[in-house]
């Protein structure tokens, strides 16, 4: 096949090959290829009908400089998409987006090439975020380097590998940090509920051990009992050598809560947040307040409150109740863990009387009460049983309504963000939207043939009627001898 | 390993038919396969699906030359072939390189398959070696690519600014699209408009607009008429020629593959200068090798065992569905690659005939238009009105070497600027500068 060309016969080279073929592309002077140029670069000969490449010429000068002056003002007002965790797909790999949620599990930092990582929840999912030398050393300097329990917004470049996501951070002021404020605490209050609370402790010094290079247990005791407060080595390579720490002596700790195993700890952010007292303070007072007097300037206190549930609507990891109490309307947020731990958590419905302690948030421009445990809900007055109906009498102007249906589910199918099935009751059909993270927590999962009770919100998409639980408590299936 | 052969076999053939498609970027076809194993409507487990892809990528590095050539429409990695490839083929010697440049290919392929058995510990170390440098070289490879332009005039224009500017014309309009591709590579990084579920597209709106669209309108402008094609019983170069152009292409495209962000038109190019290449069949022959190192070479460096580094559009689709852990995977992947080079190889000389004798019914101006017309569906259907807008402007930026004479691999700043400038640690402040920060 390879051949040298002045041996071979049959090359190519050795055929006389015809003139070059006359065309429009080729210069009438010269008769080589000039294709788009208008002046032959070979002899200098204008060459004619090219009149329209001025015109080409033309407009890509106004396409490259006009149209990215466009794209880039359209860029500039283009928000970067916020994105939840369980929404991450393999198609989004490498698209800039937001994310927002709670730091969870230790910071992983190394020195040596200033490599900073976290774990991000956002309710729906975790996503590992990390960033390089230049962003760390800013943060750094800046005092806004993430601690377990801080509520993080974080832009950044999305990486989807083998189905785990994370982010790359390029820019420092695209992580917006919110530690908010430390709950005052006994020691002996503290329960395994409060994992990833943010708490302050205060009390006597009883024992200082390190079980290992690079791990600090400070064990603190007050008259509720005690706890261990962890400095772990990368809280000491980011915020600096730990104070000088002795028994007997009082100290203010304020950090996230942890577990080891099945004990609570408390874990600081900085070491900053370890600070010596004379002696043990006295927790302050907290009043009932009306929800009209609540306003933006009260973010991050503690406030009591004592109010109607006129609505509640499930979120990615809760619930959130909207609280009236005839002077105006105000968000009560319970997380998960909160809503569980209630003593009868369907209680807490639409119509039930509660009482709230919690710290004021402001979230996307709405003010919400966040209790940090079950005990600050109290539930006055229970909420009545959600109506039953029939879906033959829903139509699309119940959208928002809390009912209460009963029937034989179908086949359930997943759709990106959950699950949806249809449910027949013999008058109609419905479909039940269930949320990816609300569905993982039903006992026993929805199944084809079950005979299920379920409430929800009614909702209408494109003309079709759907209904959608917000809790784990919405959904009960009856067992077949029932 | 039989059943991961036979899948790269599969996507080596159907890549084979499909990069005759002028302008259809193999990408993109993973692209669309990725979408819809994603949304479970083909059954495809990540493994079978990396072994299609790296046939798929194997076929289409050897056969896009069929269009690069007879066709002119080709993607920024076979910018070079373009001239040599386009001028053998007015001179009816379409096939011989088209021959040419898949020996290129065998050779590329043949080099990647010798460096199995220390691949996983020479590329561990090389990158140990290179991380901590890769800014300045990154840095030192742009102004390579700007300082070797030279003014270029045929000397017609009167004496004084206007025989300068036809001197320097071409010069300022490589600075000019380098300097706005980096712009426009910036805004897309820093602040798409595309919508959050086309993300891994994100550059497919810019990469056709600079290089595919220009092309195929140079075409359009240009009125080219193919003439009737040799079938050549055997080609033209030595045994030297092709050892020569088959170890700089390799050279130049295993750089490429290394570096992230160097495509392999810049790698050949480097090679090409490096061993001082005047001979178009060494040029083609190199190309050929330079290719199939880009584009296999960087894939199978996603199943070296140790490495794991993502280079190439192809890999970092695969990788948000799977990885490669043990030396087995990499000696399939390697075994796959070369029976599915010498595959497409195979194929390569039966399509090139099919090209030519279609070539002789078609008008080369209904073609130009058909792949326009392709173009534009493929970026409209993926990326929406909005990526058509990204692909005009990106189109006006990749007409300006094309119209003034200057390197369209400068346009490869669409990488190269924002990528650079991340690493030298500046590219925040430009971003901020251009108030995509906010």
């Amino acid at each position: 096949m390879v051949t040298q060309a002045p041996k071979s016969h049959h090359s190519i080279s050795n055929e006389p090959l015809p003139p070059p073929v006359p065309n429009a592309s080729c210069c009438g002077s010269c008769g080589r290829f000039v294709g788009p140029y208008d002046r032959c670069p070979y002899c200098g000969a204008t060459t004619r009908g090219r009149l329209s490449v001025r015109w080409v010429k033309g407009a890509a000068l106004l396409l490259a400089t006009l149209g990215l002056i466009a794209l880039w003002l359209l860029a500039r007002r283009t928000e970067i998409p916020t994105l939840s965790a369980g929404e991450a797909t393999g198609t989004m790999n490498l698209a800039y987006v937001r994310l927002d949620g709670h730091v969870v599990r230790n910071i992983n930092y190394d020195p040596g090439n200033g490599y900073l990582g976290f774990w991000l929840n956002d309710g729906t999912g975790e996503v590992y975020v990390s960033m390089y030398r230049d962003v760390t050393v800013t943060l750094l300097s800046q005092n806004s380097v993430p601690a377990i329990g801080d509520r993080v917004s974080v832009a950044g470049t999305l990486r989807i590998r083998e189905g785990m996501v994370s982010m790359t951070v390029n820019v420092p002021e695209h992580l917006i940090l919110d530690r908010g404020t430390a709950l005052q605490l006994n020691t002996g209050d503290i329960t395994l509920l409060d994992e990833g609370l943010r708490v302050q402790v205060a009390g006597e010094v009883q024992q200082v051990t390190e079980p290992y290079s690079g791990l600090t247990l400070i064990k603190v005791a007050d008259e509720s009992g005690e706890i261990t407060i962890a400095i772990d080595e990368v809280v000491t390579a980011l915020t600096g050598p730990l104070p000088e720490i002795a028994v007997g002596q009082v100290i203010s700790v304020e950090g996230a809560v942890s577990l080891y195993r099945t004990t609570p700890q408390v874990l600081p952010g900085s070491v900053t947040d370890i600070v010596t007292l004379p002696a043990l303070p006295e927790p302050g007072p907290v009043h009932l307040n009306a929800l009209s007097e609540l306003s933006p300037e009260d973010e991050r206190t503690q406030v009591r409150a004592r109010a109607r549930v006129v609505l509640l609507e499930g979120l990615p990891g809760g619930v959130k109740a909207t609280l009236d109490d005839g002077t105006a309307q105000v968000m009560l947020l319970l997380w998960d863990r909160i809503h569980q731990a209630l003593s009868n958590p369907p209680a807490l419905d639409v119509g039930a009387e509660v009482e709230v302690t919690g710290e004021v948030k402001l979230y996307r421009g709405e003010l919400e009460i966040i209790p940090a445990r079950a005990d600050d809900v109290i539930v006055i007055v229970p909420a009545e049983p959600v109506p039953w109906v029939q879906i033959a009498d829903l139509s699309t102007a119940d959208a928002g309504r809390i009912v209460r249906l009963r029937g034989l589910l179908g086949e359930p199918y997943g759709f990106s963000s959950g699950v949806k099935a249809p449910l027949n009751d013999g008058s109609g059909r419905i479909t039940l939207l269930f949320w990816s993270n609300l569905y993982t927590q039903f006992s026993p999962q929805p199944q084809t043939g079950q005979e299920v009770e379920v409430t929800g919100m009614v909702g209408a998409f494109r003309g079709n009627l759907e209904l959608i639980p917000r809790s784990r408590y919405d959904w009960y299936v009856r067992p077949r001898d029932d | 390993m039989i059943e991961n052969l036979l899948w790269t076999v599969v996507g080596t053939s159907v890549a084979s038919v499909l990069a005759l498609i002028p302008a259809l970027h193999i990408y993109n076809v993973a692209g669309v396969i990725l979408l819809l194993s994603t949304a479970g409507r083909i059954p495809l487990p990540p493994e079978r699906m990396a072994f299609l892809f790296l046939g798929m990528v194997t076929g289409y590095a050897m056969v896009n030359t069929i269009p690069s050539i007879f066709l002119s429409a080709p993607d920024e990695s076979t910018v070079f072939v373009v001239l040599p490839g386009q001028s053998y083929a007015l001179q009816r010697r379409g096939y011989e390189a088209v021959v040419l440049t898949g020996l290129g290919g065998l050779g590329g392929l043949a080099a990647l398959v010798a460096l199995t058995p220390v691949a996983s510990r020479l590329f561990p170390t090389l990158r140990a070696i290179i991380q901590p440098h890769l800014p300045w070289i990154l840095s030192t490879v742009i102004a390579y690519m700007l300082l070797s332009e030279w003014p270029k005039g045929a000397e017609r224009a009167p004496a004084g600014w206007q025989r300068w500017w036809e001197g320097w014309s071409s010069l300022t309009a490589g600075l000019a699209t380098f300097l706005l591709s980096g712009l426009l590579g910036f805004v897309l990084m820093y602040r798409s408009p595309l919508p959050l579920q086309v993300g891994y597209q994100n550059l497919l709106p810019a990469f056709v607009g600079l290089f595919a669209v220009p092309w195929v309108i140079t075409n359009l402008l240009g009125q080219v008429e193919m003439p009737p094609q040799h079938i050549a019983r055997d080609v033209d170069a030595p045994w030297s020629i092709l050892l020569q152009g088959t170890l700089a292409g390799t050279a130049g495209g295993l750089f490429a593959a290394f570096f992230p962000v160097v495509t392999g038109g810049i790698g050949g190019l480097l090679a090409g200068q490096a061993t001082a290449q005047r001979d178009s069949r060494t040029f083609l022959v190199a190309q050929g090798a330079a290719k199939m190192t880009y584009y296999v070479g960087g894939f199978l460096f996603f199943f070296v065992p140790g490495l794991h580094i993502t280079r190439g559009g192809m890999a970092w689709m695969v990788s948000t569905q799977y990885a490669a852990y043990t030396p087995e995977q990499y000696i399939q992947a390697a075994g796959g690659a070369l029976v599915g080079g010498v595959l497409a190889f195979l194929f390569s000389l039966g399509l090139t005939r099919v090209v030519i004798a279609l070539l002789a019914r078609i008008s080369y101006r209904i073609i130009s238009w058909a792949t326009l017309a392709i173009l534009l569906i493929v970026v409209g259907s993926l990326t929406g009105l909005v990526g058509l807008g990204i692909c005009a402007v990106a189109t006006g930026i990749g007409m300006l070497p094309v119209l003034w004479g200057a390197r369209r691999m400068n346009a490869m700043g669409v990488l190269l600027l924002p990528i650079a400038l991340n690493m030298a640690g500046a590219g925040d402040a430009v971003a901020r500068v251009l108030g995509l920060l906010h």
